[in-house]
């Protein structure tokens, strides 16, 4: 039974030697066999380092040892020596065997099995392979650990670990072992390939891999390109630093053989705004001028400065010049590359601007800022400079030590109010629809914003806008522009003309005042000046807002017309010119204008100014006797009577209500009122009655004066008292005659 | 008593032809109050102002026949009113006043023919 079993452990063994032929071996399958131990020595195995079978190899720890004892199953195997030197044997424990040869590890074994087996005279040990037991510790994937072959390097131990992790300081790796501590350059085992460069591994040994100072004290994931981009130091002593105007400044492990330009290289090279003509170097405390356009232009590999551990490499930017001068101007702000720049005496603003790129999509250009080294500054409205209306404006001079700021533009949604200064804007109150302040440009007119205040409302005064400018601009003694933007829409006019604007200013667009029957209160927000008065008989008297383009007559028909008893023909005008002195009277006959269609008659009429229109119902004391005639006596309304030249004394004693019933109307007098002499005459109502004669009319005239006696008067009354009083004489004395 | 009753009757008589007699202090009778289009006959200084009048208001007549537009010229109807002031003026007898507004008329009607492009020396020829 017993060598059946060893002949199938045999075939068993041969069968896993010819699939290891086709296989890498793996640290795990060497061990595992339970089959029972071959009589002769295990041959070299596939897995680990071939045994050597020098007699005085001592045995590592790691070793893989072949026990023999014939007979005995439990000790025909493989045993491999534990990191501390030892064998763990069935029924007799620990036996340490690391730093003895083969054979006396075989006989210090031999003399333990001895005291619990009875015959172990046959007991035979062989060192089957050697196995390295190490540690990688560090920047490595799987640290800890690991069994590698006899004969493994570093880097085997390294794969072992799952590789190097991100960050890994190549350069400065070590092995510790022991006290001692073996550091070695593995980034030049792996450019070169030289096996010296790495130490030999032994067992026990703890390979550690150090990380980069360039990955600071905190964890997180890097980048490798990233990474790689910030030097590959190992420590600041010996690293050579390059930065400015390279495109990835970084520290760098030096390299004896590296000149500046593999350094400049590696820092991904120089930028477009570095000043090649001037790399500054520091190597050993001195510094050195390195010209790297000489130095492309030439080849001479003298101008190549000495680079040395902890040398420092500076390119330094390039200062812009604008003509070559000699004096520095400064550019902030919102322009594509703010900075300093050597401006020429005569460079102009825009030279300076364009040099620093112009500026961007988001600089306010109407706002910018010459900042002046006297301490003074100064607005420019680059926008408006632009423009062809605004070719006569000056562009500030800019000297040296002069900055120019180019403010960001504010964002269109920003409601802040204080975003915009006095000094940048015109404000727009009253009558329009949507009154505010608003950012100001010079080549704006009154009429961009109106438009932009939404425009007047139904109800604005549009031929009298007050444009009134700030003191800064005008002076304290400011004076009020009148804008009629009515007359400019109806009847044209010149743009240029308009009332120029500028920041500051103040735009007020009055209300016309509603229907002052209505509601006269508002007559209080109509100014004066702006107001025209229509007073007496019309059908609405009052305060009517009047514009140098409104007529006589539509102030007539604003006030719906005169009234009914309106005497059309002593219309008056009362101008009041609006000062402190007298004022001037025009009287209208308005019954002329309606009969001859004369627009002479109609008077101009200005804002300010009083129509009255008298009452012919008026008493009669406010009139004057030249024009009116008087009548009295007998007629039903004596009084004062208004005539003229196409009237007849018929139409005023008709006005007059006609002669009573004791009226003479046979001897009427008409008085005439004469440049030579006055004089009387008579008419006689009853006789032209009867004959109809017009001719017989008496002449009669505005100052006149027409008298109806009363028959009392008459001739025969006259003789009826006298004959009354010649009977009653008569009688009386011919009672008391005797 | 045939004296005493004789001398009373006497008295009386007078007073009553007294009574009769006050009709002597009415005025005389006008005329010409609608002169313009009832004419009266006149003579000496009136006849000759109305002869101008007339020379003048047939200057008016021209000028109301020379351009439709030129009636609604507010003097026209001034310078009507006025002729019409001046005939029952020349005759009613003020010849002063008539005299007077003739100048004004003259400078009413020379105006209206400067405005309508007629000659103006026509007024000139009315006053001789």
């Amino acid at each position: 039974m017993r060598i059946l079993t060893r002949l199938i452990a045999t075939l068993a063994l041969l069968l896993f030697w010819s699939a290891a032929d086709a296989a890498q071996p793996g640290p795990g399958n060497q061990g595992g066999s339970k089959a029972a131990a071959p009589a002769r020595p295990a041959p070299a195995a596939v897995t680990g380092t071939p045994a050597d079978s020098a007699p005085d190899l001592k045995i590592r720890f790691g070793d893989v040892l072949f026990l023999a004892l014939p007979g005995e199953d439990t000790l025909n195997k493989t045993i491999q020596v534990d990191r501390r030197g030892n064998l763990q044997l069935p029924e007799v424990g620990l036996i340490e065997v690391s730093g003895l040869t083969i054979a006396q590890a075989q006989a210090k074994v031999k003399a333990v099995l001895a005291k619990v087996f009875r015959d172990v005279n046959r007991f035979e040990v062989t060192l089957k392979e050697r196995r390295l037991l190490v540690t990688v510790a560090g920047l490595v994937k799987q640290p800890g650990p690991t069994e590698l072959p006899g004969d493994a390097t570093v880097q085997q131990a390294i794969n072992a670990a799952g590789g190097l992790a991100q960050g890994a300081q190549l350069d400065r790796m070590q092995v510790r072992r022991g006290k001692e501590i073996i550091t070695f350059d593995y980034k030049k085992y792996l450019d070169e390939g030289n096996d010296g460069d790495v130490p030999v591994l032994q067992p026990l040994d703890e390979i550690f891999v150090p990380a980069s100072p360039l990955i600071g004290n905190v964890q997180m994931d890097y980048e490798p390109k990233s990474l790689a981009n910030t030097g590959d130091a190992g420590d600041d002593k010996t690293s050579v630093k390059v930065f400015g105007e390279v495109n990835s400044s970084a520290s760098f492990a030096f390299k004896p053989d590296s000149t500046i330009i593999e350094y400049l290289m590696r820092a991904g090279g120089v930028t477009r705004f570095a000043t090649v003509e001037g790399i500054r170097v520091i190597d050993k405390g001195e510094p050195h001028l390195f010209n790297l356009k000489a130095y492309l232009d030439t080849g001479d590999r003298t101008l190549l400065p000495a680079i040395g551990p902890g040398s420092t490499i500076f390119v330094p930017k390039e200062i812009e010049e604008v003509k070559g001068g000699a004096h520095t101007v400064y550019v902030m702000g919102e322009v594509f590359k703010p900075g300093s720049f050597e401006a020429a005496p005569k460079a102009s603003f825009l030279d300076v601007l364009a040099n620093a790129g112009g500026p961007t999509r988001f600089a306010d250009t109407s706002g910018i800022r010459v900042l002046h080294v006297d301490g003074s500054t100064e607005a420019f409205d680059l926008t408006a400079f632009s423009l062809a209306k605004a070719k006569g404006a000056i562009m500030p001079k800019i000297g040296s030590g002069d900055a120019i700021f180019v403010p960001e533009r504010e964002a269109t949604n920003q409601d802040s109010w204080l975003k915009y200064t006095p000094d940048r804007i015109v404000r727009i109150i009253g009558a329009v629809n949507h009154p505010g302040r608003f950012e100001w440009s010079d080549q704006m007119t009154i009429l961009d914003l109106i438009a932009e205040a939404g425009g007047p409302t139904r109800l604005a005064n549009t031929s009298h806008i007050e444009v009134l400018p700030s003191a800064a601009n005008r002076g304290e003694a400011s004076q009020i522009t009148i804008f009629d933007l009515a007359n400019l829409v109806e009847k044209g006019g010149r743009l240029d003309q308009l009332p120029i604007l500028k920041p500051g200013d103040t735009v007020s667009v009055p209300d016309l005042p509603e229907n002052p029957v209505d509601n006269k209160s508002t007559w209080l927000q109509q100014a004066a000046e702006t107001s025209i008065y229509i007073l007496g008989a019309v059908q609405k008297p009052g305060r009517y807002a009047f514009s140098k383009n409104v007529h006589f007559l539509d102030i007539l028909g604003a006030a719906e017309g005169p009234s009914a008893t309106a005497d059309l023909a002593n219309v008056r005008v009362t101008h009041r010119r609006g000062g402190p002195g007298p004022a001037a009277i025009t009287k209208v006959n308005l019954t002329i204008y309606f009969n001859s269609g004369d627009e002479r008659l109609l008077p101009d009429v200005v804002p300010g100014d009083v129509i009255y229109v008298p009452d012919r119902n008026a008493d009669w004391l406010t009139q004057s006797k030249e024009q009116t005639v008087r009548v009295l006596g007998a007629v039903a309304k004596p009084g004062r009577y208004k005539f003229d030249d196409n009237m007849t004394i018929l139409d005023l004693l008709a006005e007059a209500g006609g002669p009573t019933q004791d009226a003479y109307q046979e001897k009427i007098v008409v008085v005439n009122y004469a440049q030579g002499q006055d004089q009387a005459r008579l008419f006689n109502l009853v006789q032209f009655a009867r004959t109809g004669d017009f001719r017989t009319l008496p002449v009669l005239r505005t100052g006149d004066t027409v008298y109806i006696p009363n028959y009392s008067q008459s001739d025969w009354r006259i003789f009826e008292n006298y004959l009354q009083d010649v009977v009653s004489i008569a009688a009386f004395i011919a009672i008391f005659h005797p | 008593m045939t004296e005493f009753v004789s001398a009373v009757g006497a008295a009386l008589a007078l007073m009553l032809l007294c009574g009769c007699s006050t009709s002597a202090d009415w005025p005389p009778h006008g005329r010409g109050g609608v002169a313009e289009t009832r004419p009266v006959v006149l003579t000496g200084e009136a006849e000759l102002q109305n002869r101008r009048l007339a020379c003048l208001r047939g200057a008016l007549d021209l000028f109301k026949t020379a351009d439709a537009a030129a009636l609604s010229n507010a003097t026209l109807p001034r310078a009507d009113l006025l002729s019409a002031r001046i005939a029952r003026e020349l005759a009613g007898g003020l010849l002063d006043d008539a005299r007077s507004h003739l100048l004004t008329l003259d400078v009413y009607v020379e105006d209206l023919l400067t405005s309508a492009g007629l000659p103006a020396d026509r007024v000139a020829t009315c006053e001789s």
